[in-house]
């Protein structure tokens, strides 16, 4: 018995050894951006190492304000065209998933494989395209062109991720509520969507994470004034190569930006954690 | 039953509404100093948002009607934006311009001609260079806002330590070496003497022109041949052989960054750098040794080096107020607050009143750069054509060719013929 | 007139409809239809629209500053003749090639680690998602480059363990692609919380039961849990694929957006970038990316017409 449980001891703390050596390699740029935000900019590309020789705040102080506007204001707008995304997608990919995954309805299969498509095509090329069409509808310089398509489960990504997940419940549950008298609607929100949780949670966690860090339509359809700008647009304009840059304002900025992403994760994850069970439904 | 009172006096205030609607516009937009809305947009890194948008306040303080916004980006970014926006026929009403972009744009009709407001932009001791490369083809649709001149920046502190003169303003290509040897002889052991110089655009342009009239002829095609290239690339090779100049990797190293910070002159890896003459200031903001300007080497039988226009302002064709437009690109250029804000951010000043003025204010390392200007600037060739669009793809063929053969992935016959087969196909594109 | 009541005419109204009652089958297509409906907006409204207009665009010559030229398929030879084209291919498959199994491989080995009911699983989780946060910032570009560089931890990583002369992974155009490779593959943080999410949902009670079997660890992990995780494999293997073909910022990043050195590190869209913005040829650009377009659609639809051999779903269980 003792033997046994030495065995399994030793495994688990080898295991517990190599995933903080792993730990420590993902962390490490992180790590070195933190401390180089509290260098001066001479010393930055100098001394690589973690520990600052000089260490300073004033790349955060300088850095809030060194656009003129403040970054109060860069992180509102990012927060609440984030919030704004997260909610349309949970919203419009929910919805095309489940009718896709579990509902039978004429040219479904010619419309999936069209939504697939849509992932394909670089979206270098339809950029141009698109800012037309959004010109003509009025929509530059306001937050519709980054929102209102999200409202629209124009992201491909989630609709299948959701597919996929809403396949791998089983349709006896499907038929047991059928017979219950549930049609398709209540199906959906009393059924299907509590089962998709942990794939709800990761829609939410990348959305999120996306469009914080998606700079350039920001910068094309919000980017009508300083005081619209968004974090990464902002971010942006600290380094350019044909002037001047500030590198330690812009690791400090960069530092702070990680916040509400790492919060927002932290947040949705433990939805990730709460496994399903389906003992209960059974009988 | 239409109530004929009442369906009168409606006609007549909706005509009268339709009447007025001109005259609203102008209020709006177009009248110029009755409430504008005016969208400046320049590239640049965080000093110059410091200083143009304290210029904006400036200048919005005592002209309540006019408001603002401002958009800036880094270079890249800032193309992508304008050249989509001008897809969609919506460029800001100011746009920072540049001489590699402003032959298209004017050729597109995307630029408005400034010439009926010469006098409101008060042209006349503007430098006479850079007015000409805000001509394109009879239209002014560019107003420089300062000025900068290929020139060598050398480490003046390392190179007197090293027991040498600086380099002469006269050198010439040939005679470089010599001096170059001796340098390398007595300078520390991982310094270069001379920084690689082979990709740059600005140098390779005054080293053609010291041959033959430019790289680009008249119809706007490719002047030199693909023995130029030879010639130019076997030159940098010679001095890469013979250890005078940075090695390959470091200088591919530099490229991936591309920012001063990363310059091997700053790094003190090199004692001299090709490059453009307003760099001076951001090098000396980031190294404790001194770091003065030179002429390029002389050759040919002609002067190569020219004045260039390094950013403009243009205005937009479809903008609602061009008085305004005009009225704040005066201020931008010489009023007496705002010229002492921007100092040489963007270059020497094109106006001559301009440079005096704010000349006594600057720090040394910014003033050196108008010595610089009214040292060689006379010497200079003009160079009023502007580049045609493939130019872009043009110096990138030549900055690629340099490393590959700075590698040593290349020949220099094999890569200058390389180079010139896609700077020839960018031409025919 | 006689004037019904509201009763009256709430009754006249369900007797109306007793004799029209939809099949079920009916219904199911009008719910599909209803939920379909915001996806189905969008993509007429907002997707088709500029997809089509960037393939009519691929057959122009168009710089952007004044309206497009019809060209017919020029852009297309073009390509043929374009030895910066084949480059890009060459440096683009090698990257598929090689990161996404090594991303999907990273993904699948943690998450099912990571799914064991370890104390600290929620650190570990967070820890091993920080890249891909991190991912396309600036920071990581400065670091990359001093970590790759000829004297950084690489390296010196690589002398200990007895390669004497390890490549300059940063200036030698021939292996940089390899630093965007590590790149990718270290921000496998994105599949596996995909895996993850995917590992909570297979029902304890099938393990259970292949436990009253007599199945060990390993024969669960065979016949339970990569069964039940097809579906996701398939998910990321698709995903990542497309992906890996479209891959723009890290190229952007790391080389300054030049692709460089000497075109090492040029992604297929980073060419197209360069053509299309900094160039001003949007129609070359444009075929660029509707080859893109077929060649990804190909493999998509061939990973798809094999998955009916390798994907199971629960759903289809009786």
């Amino acid at each position: 018995m003792k033997s046994i449980s030495i065995l399994y001891r030793t495994r688990r703390a080898t295991l517990h050894l190599l995933l903080i050596a792993g730990a420590l390699l993902m962390l490490y740029p992180l790590l070195w951006m933190i401390a180089s935000s509290f260098k001066p900019d001479a010393d930055i590309f100098k001394h690589l190492g973690l520990i600052p020789h000089h260490a300073t705040i004033a790349n955060y102080v300088d850095g809030w304000t060194g656009l003129g506007t403040s970054f109060t204001r860069f992180f509102v707008n990012s927060a609440v065209l984030c919030a704004l995304a997260v909610v349309g997608n949970l919203c419009s990919c929910t919805l095309a998933a489940f009718a896709f995954a579990r509902l039978r309805f004429p040219l479904r299969r010619l419309f999936f494989a069209c939504m697939l498509l849509t992932i394909m095509l670089p979206f270098q090329v339809t950029i141009v395209p698109q800012y037309i069409l959004f010109r003509k509808l009025g929509w530059v310089g306001t937050i519709l062109p980054i929102v209102a398509p999200k409202f629209l489960a124009v992201d491909a990504f989630f609709v299948f991720l959701l597919v996929q997940f809403i396949r791998t419940i089983p349709r006896e549950l499907d038929d047991a509520s059928k017979i219950d008298g549930c049609g398709p609607y209540r199906l959906f929100y009393f059924v299907v969507l509590p089962l998709t949780l942990p794939a709800l949670a990761t829609t939410a966690i990348f959305t999120f994470l996306w469009t914080w860090n998606d700079f350039f339509s920001q910068l094309l359809y919000l980017g009508s004034s300083a005081r619209s700008y968004t974090v990464p647009v902002a971010l942006q304009a600290f380094v350019d190569a044909t002037s001047q840059s500030s590198w330690g304002q812009l690791l400090a900025m960069s530092v702070l930006s990680l916040v509400p992403i790492f919060g927002f994760f932290l947040a949705f994850q433990r939805l990730l954690l709460d496994g399903i069970s389906t003992t209960g439904l059974k009988g | 039953m239409i109530n004929r009172r009442r369906f009168i006096s409606q006609t007549a205030t909706a005509a009268l509404g339709v009447a007025a609607l001109p005259l609203l516009d102008a209020c709006a937009g177009g009248g110029g100093n009755n409430g504008s809305d005016i969208a400046l947009a320049w590239w640049g890194g965080n000093d110059r948002v410091k200083r143009t948008t304290k210029v904006v306040k400036l200048y919005t303080a005592p002209h309540p009607n006019v408001k603002i916004s401002s958009q800036f980006a880094a270079w890249t970014s800032y193309w992508e934006k304008l050249n989509t926006e001008a897809a969609g026929g919506s460029l800001p009403d100011i746009v920072q311009m540049s001489v590699s972009y402003i032959s298209d744009y004017t050729q597109r009709g995307q630029l408005l001609d400034l010439s009926p407001h010469k006098a409101a932009l008060k042209l006349g001791d503007f430098d006479k260079q850079q007015l000409a490369q805000g001509m394109i083809k009879g239209k002014l649709t560019g107003i420089s806002l300062g000025a900068n001149i290929p020139a060598m920046c050398y480490n003046s502190s390392a190179i007197s330590a090293a027991g040498l003169p600086a380099p002469a303003n006269d050198v010439t290509w040939d005679a470089y070496p010599t001096y170059l040897s001796q340098l390398a002889k007595k300078l520390p052991h991982d310094m270069y003497a001379l920084d690689d110089g082979s990709g740059f655009d600005g140098g390779f342009t005054v080293w053609a022109r010291q041959r033959m009239d430019d790289i680009f002829d008249d119809d706007g095609k490719i002047a030199f041949t693909e023995n130029d290239l030879k010639d130019w690339f076997g030159y940098w090779d010679d001095l890469r052989k013979a250890k005078l100049l940075v090695p390959g990797k470091i200088e591919a190293a530099y490229a991936q960054i591309g920012t001063p910070d990363a310059e091997p002159l700053v790094k003190h890896q090199a004692a001299i750098t090709p490059t453009w003459s307003n760099f001076v200031s951001q090098y000396q903001i980031l190294m404790k040794d001194k770091v003065a300007l030179e002429r390029f080497p002389q050759g040919g039988d002609k002067a190569g080096d020219y004045v260039q226009a390094s950013q403009m302002f243009s205005v937009s064709s479809k903008t609602k107020s061009p008085k305004t437009d005009v009225d704040f690109i005066s201020y931008f250029i010489h009023n007496a607050k705002a010229v002492q804000v921007l100092g040489v951010e963007r270059g020497v000043p094109a106006p001559a009143a301009t440079r005096d003025a704010i000349k006594p204010t600057l720090k040394p390392y910014d003033a050196s750069q108008i010595d610089f200007y009214n040292k060689v600037g006379p010497l200079t060739r003009a160079r009023p054509k502007p580049l045609p669009s493939y130019s872009g793809a043009l110096f990138d063929a030549l900055t690629r060719a340099s490393q590959a053969i700075a590698l040593g992935n290349e020949s220099v016959s094999g890569g200058s013929s390389k180079a010139f087969d896609e700077m020839q196909k960018a031409a025919s594109s | 007139m006689t004037r019904l009541s509201l009763a009256d005419t709430r009754i006249l109204k369900v007797q109306a409809g007793a004799g029209t009652r939809l099949t079920p089958k009916a219904k199911e297509a009008i719910a599909g239809y209803v939920f379909i409906l915001p996806w189905l907006l969008g993509f007429l409204g907002l997707t088709l629209g500029p997809m089509l207009a960037s393939l009519w665009l691929s057959f122009t010559k168009y710089n952007l500053l004044s309206p497009p030229q019809w060209i017919g398929i020029k852009n297309y030879l073009n390509l043929f003749s374009d030895s910066r084209f084949f480059h890009a291919v060459r440096i683009t498959l090698i990257y598929v090639g090689v990161s996404v199994p090594l991303k999907l491989g990273f993904a699948l080995l943690l998450a099912v680690l990571l799914n064991r009911g370890l104390r600290g699983l929620t650190i570990y989780r967070a820890l091993f998602y920080v890249p891909s946060l991190l991912g396309s910032s600036v920071a990581i570009a400065i670091l990359w480059r001093q970590m790759f560089g000829d004297s950084g931890l690489v390296n010196a990583a690589l002398k200990a363990i007895g390669w004497h002369s390890p490549p300059s992974w940063l200036t030698d155009p021939s292996v940089s692609i390899y630093t965007l490779i590590a790149l990718a593959v270290w921000e496998f943080g994105s599949p596996m919380i995909i895996f993850l999410a995917g590992l909570r949902q297979i029902p304890h009670d099938l393990y259970e039961a292949a436990q009253i079997d007599g199945a060990g660890r390993i024969t669960q992990f065979i016949r339970v849990t990569i069964p039940l995780l097809t579906p996701l494999i398939l998910f990321n293997l698709v995903l990542q694929m497309i992906g890996a073909f479209q891959a723009f910022t890290p190229a952007y990043i790391i080389s300054g957006g030049t692709g460089g050195p000497v075109d090492g590190t040029l992604f297929y869209t980073l060419y197209l970038y360069q053509q299309a913005f900094g160039y001003l040829q949007m129609g070359y650009g444009a075929a660029m990316a509707w080859l893109l377009f077929l060649v990804v659609a190909l493999f998509t639809g061939g990973i798809f017409l094999t998955s009916r051999f390798w994907v199971f779903y629960l759903e289809q269980s009786s």
